[in-house]
């Protein structure tokens, strides 16, 4: 997509094609001679792991929505239909389930490598932009997921997460009463879920198609951050080099992946979810899924239902503008030493937040006398901490930091010194 | 529906009702039986979290009255909100003695 076209159809037939409906053209120029950076390590393999994941869950969502009944009456019925008398259901089921949290590990490690590398800076914010709002489209479809099985904590993740938007002020209860499609969560609720559920993936194809078209306007980003110069000695085609690194890749997740499916299934679930849904109790201990738990960590720090609410979407609101709140000319944390530094910090204080979130908020870390330092205390610090790293330290560091020297080139940054020129 | 031990009563009486986030006191909270004197050992509330809308537990918390397990909002034994993100105290529905043993809720 960037640069010239080296398409040259081979045959007759694609020659006809060709000057018909160039689609051998874009894939050729986008998967095949598309020049990649050379220097590109295992953390740039994400993005083809992400596409697999996407695939792996419509696929299996598909197989499922034959089979499941989106009625309060049989959605837990039907799941358990499926588990036991589908042929394979089981594995469909767990594969769907856990292709869930597989998908989160892996946009989790493809953000923070975005993180890292300064991947959201100038000329990529679109691209970045698209990213985000990939990325909140899967939460909504993982939660509109997680309701269908209509266990205990589909339940009250429903009730839990549609009662947000009561906080929001005039509206919100009519907004809420909408939502649900009646006054409380029930069958429409669970009816229109299932809708959205089916929807939602859909959409997120979408917004990847417009990812990649940017990712291939722009070019690919790289581990040394600088651009690229001469493609002959910065670049290798994408066929072979970045499809077989890609599938050798996958098929490391794919292990991951199939550890959970086979040997630990419910591992990453909740096992109150194997209770039908009650709607006159809450189970003692309710937590999100893991992906979820830091954003939840971040509402049940803060005293009060609305500023709870705005800041835990602040948390993912914030993203769309670090583009602009980063003020670093240098791309890659391996050239600021201080950011580097910083980036773990951030890295740990987001799986504090996500260990917060897990746990009970009155339970006691460090103790004081009676008292003593809590999970609250810990949520509050880290969630002060989230914030201060984007509307502090972004803005600070680039201005304060001094850099290390940038390489000339992509192809100096990974030849040994003095054969770059030669 | 909660019948109160006088012991419960008195510690719902026993609160500086300015101090509370969403103040009223115990008296405001239970409404008077066929003799016209307060019932108090009758409360009533809607066993709905003002939070996020999860069903707190009865008898759990600080206060012995309820705690909600979704976020830990903390009520006392009059359904007040003591503590934790909820803003206001548990809804006491509209309601009526009928009889000294009967009870019309809505």
């Amino acid at each position: 997509m960037s640069g010239e076209s080296t398409y040259t159809p081979a045959n007759g037939f694609s020659r006809w094609l060709d000057a018909r409906l160039p689609v051998l053209r874009l894939v050729n120029d986008s998967f095949v001679d598309y020049p990649t950076p050379k220097n590109l390590n295992y953390w740039w393999t994400f993005g083809a792991i992400l596409s697999l994941c996407l695939a792996v869950q419509i696929v299996t969502g598909i197989v499922l929505a034959m089979h499941y009944v989106p009625t309060t009456e049989l959605a837990f019925a039907s799941v358990e239909h499926i588990m036991r008398d589908v042929n394979y259901g089981w594995l469909i089921r767990y594969v769907h389930a856990n292709g869930a949290s597989m998908f989160f590990i892996a946009v989790y490690i493809h953000m923070f490598r975005g993180l890292y590398y300064g991947s959201y800076k100038a000329p990529r914010e679109v691209l970045w932009i698209l990213g985000v709002l990939i990325y909140l489209l899967m939460m909504a479809t993982a939660f509109f997921g997680y309701v269908l099985p209509w266990g205990q904590m589909s339940f009250w993740g429903a009730t839990v997460i549609t009662n947000l938007f009561g906080a929001i002020p005039l509206v919100g209860e009519s907004l809420r009463t909408w939502l649900w499609g009646g006054f409380s969560v029930g069958d429409p609720t669970l009816n229109r879920f299932f809708s959205l559920h089916y929807l939602f993936p859909f959409l997120i194809a979408g917004v990847v198609i417009l990812h990649v078209w940017a990712l291939h306007v722009t070019g690919q980003g790289n581990p040394a951050g600088v651009e690229i110069k001469d493609p002959k000695k910065d670049t290798v085609p994408f066929t072979p080099y970045a499809t077989i690194k890609d599938g050798f890749g996958m098929a490391l997740f794919l292990i991951l992946f199939a550890y959970f499916v086979f040997y630990n299934p419910n591992g990453l679930g909740e096992p109150d979810n194997y209770i039908v849904a009650n709607p006159l109790s809450t189970p003692a201990h309710i937590v999100p899924e893991w992906y979820l738990l830091p954003f939840y960590a971040i509402l049940r720090a803060v005293p009060d239902k609305l500023g709870g609410v705005v800041l835990m979407f602040g948390a993912i609101a914030i993203l769309f503008v670090l583009p602009w709140l980063d003020t670093s000319k240098v791309r890659s944390a391996r050239f600021r030493p201080l950011y580097r530094q910083f980036f773990w910090i951030f890295v740990a204080v987001c799986l504090g937040l996500g260990y917060c979130g897990g746990q009970p908020t009155d339970k006691i870390l460090i103790h004081v006398g009676e008292g003593g330092f809590d999970v609250t205390d810990l949520s509050r610090i880290l969630t002060t901490y989230y914030f201060l790293h984007f509307l502090v330290l972004f803005p600070v560091l680039g201005l304060v930091e001094k850099t290390k020297p940038l390489p000339a080139s992509i192809a100096e940054s990974v030849l040994p010194h003095g054969k770059a020129t030669s | 529906m909660r019948h109160r031990t006088e012991e419960e009563i008195a510690t719902a009486n026993a609160v500086d009702v300015s101090a509370l986030p969403d103040p009223q006191t115990d008296d405001q909270r239970v409404i008077a039986g066929p003799s016209g004197e307060l019932e108090r050992q009758w409360l009533v509330v809607i066993g709905i979290c003002t939070h996020l809308g999860c069903v707190p537990l009865s008898y759990k918390g600080e206060y012995d009255g309820y705690f909600c397990p979704c976020h830990g909002s903390v009520y006392d034994t009059s359904g007040r909100i003591r503590k934790g993100p909820a803003p206001l105290n548990l809804e006491v529905p509209p309601y009526a003695f009928l009889s000294d043993t009967r009870i019309k809720i809505g």
